[in-house]
């Protein structure tokens, strides 16, 4: 047999269909029999607010409302008698403490000012890991403990205060490295955000198979938590287009 | 109907009857045809419920089929379809009249010689053939090169030239 009459006998297969009913009656069974898991927002706004649901959040609530009630009333208690009420910063944020550290180290005169910068420095330090997924809060510590590095280097111990002004030191190296850290994250995340986003773009292209190729190496590595590999595969993708 | 179950059906209206047909071809009977075609669009379904998107919804598809066919096979192995040496037999057993059973006859000896091929030789020239698909949507589908899939095409047919003498 000829290759061309072989072909016109695998195109006459072509012809070959499943019934109309059983088409229609397939699609209703698929698509009825397993309905999309119900998400809180396919359910709307509105089902938050049920009152079944709002227990769970209105026990903690409850419980948040009282100590703070408790807090309020023991510092005016405290200020009724007299007592000198501990001051929190407001906002205390790592950059708050920073700020805080870096006008006091201006004015340095007993070793309890240098213990209290410290405290500072160590409650800086100890916040950054959760300060640093904001990228504006991250400049601003960074911006704070290269100013405050200057300043602790140049400072000199004397008899009187060398236990303290070791422990300042030795604050200001963690933070310094602490600082690094979350800036290597920060950085980090910012590649993964962005290689995600490119990801999400180019799946919907036509690529040649080359480009495929990188692309699939691309989210290999994005998988594997490679982020800058897999960023260059995609701009080298992007580039051979 | 949401959002996810318009985008599905729009996908199950495009690719039924060639997931149908491929399947149709490879296995004995409509109704077996018919339930494997549904397990296939079951299975495509519950993925695009969790995945929300399928990148290559025809490949995935003709995947599923695969799969689901040598399944089936692997559990009924005394079903596997019959070699072009029987279909020979079969063709000098009937010897139809009239001119559709005729047409009809070679049509099921093509089906036997193609189920006579390895099962990449069947898909290659089933998809080039009987759906149409270009090279390139078949190589995408194989995940193979063009140059790589129109070589296993010109085996596949050589194959199935040798069969149908």
């Amino acid at each position: 047999m000829e290759n061309k009459q072989i072909i016109a006998q695998l195109k006459a297969l072509g012809g070959v269909k499943p019934e109309r009913e059983w088409v229609e009656d397939t699609k209703s069974f698929i698509l009825d029999s397993f309905q999309p898991e119900e998400t809180a927002h396919s359910r709307g706004f509105l089902f938050s607010f049920q009152p079944a649901r709002l227990i769970p959040i209105a026990i903690p609530a409850f419980i948040v409302m009282l100590v703070a009630a408790g807090i309020t009333a023991y510092l005016y208690l405290q200020t009724l008698n007299g007592n000198k009420v501990g001051v929190i910063p407001a906002n205390d944020t790592p950059a708050t403490y920073l700020v805080l550290a870096q006008t006091k180290l201006d004015s340095l005169k007993k070793p309890a000012d240098i213990k209290e910068v410290a405290d500072m420095l160590d409650k800086a330090a100890s916040a950054i890991p959760s300060a640093s997924k904001d990228p504006a809060e991250t400049a601003k510590i960074v911006e704070s403990v290269a100013d405050i590095n200057k300043k602790v280097g140049a400072l000199s111990a004397n008899e009187e205060n060398v236990e303290e002004m070791a422990e300042l030191k030795d604050k200001a190296s963690v933070l310094s490295s602490k600082t690094a850290e979350a800036l290597e994250e920060n950085i980090q995340n910012t590649t993964k955000e962005l290689v995600k986003n490119l990801i999400n773009i180019t799946e919907s292209q036509t690529l040649s198979d080359e480009q495929a190729h990188l692309f699939s190496q691309a989210k290999a590595d994005y998988n594997n938590g490679n982020y800058s590999q897999a960023l260059e595969k995609i701009l080298m993708l992007t580039n051979s287009k | 109907m949401d959002k996810k179950q318009k985008k599905f059906s729009k996908i199950y209206d495009n690719y039924v009857e060639s997931i149908y047909r491929f399947i149709s071809i490879k296995v004995s009977s409509q109704e077996i045809a018919e339930d494997l075609t549904s397990e296939v669009f079951l299975k495509t379904w519950k993925s695009f419920q969790q995945e929300d998107k399928i990148k290559n919804p025809r490949a995935y598809l003709y995947t599923t089929a695969r799969h689901l066919v040598i399944d089936f096979y692997r559990t009924n192995k005394e079903m596997r379809t019959i070699s072009i040496e029987d279909t020979k037999e079969i063709e000098d057993m009937t010897a139809p009249i009239e001119a559709q059973e005729k047409q009809d006859a070679a049509l099921e000896i093509v089906k036997q010689g193609l189920n006579a091929l390895k099962e990449d030789y069947q898909n290659v020239v089933v998809w080039r053939y009987v759906d149409g698909l270009s090279i390139g949507e078949i190589a995408k589908i194989l995940g193979k090169s063009k140059g790589a899939t129109r070589v296993l095409l010109h085996r596949a047919m050589e194959q199935l030239k040798e069969g149908a003498r």
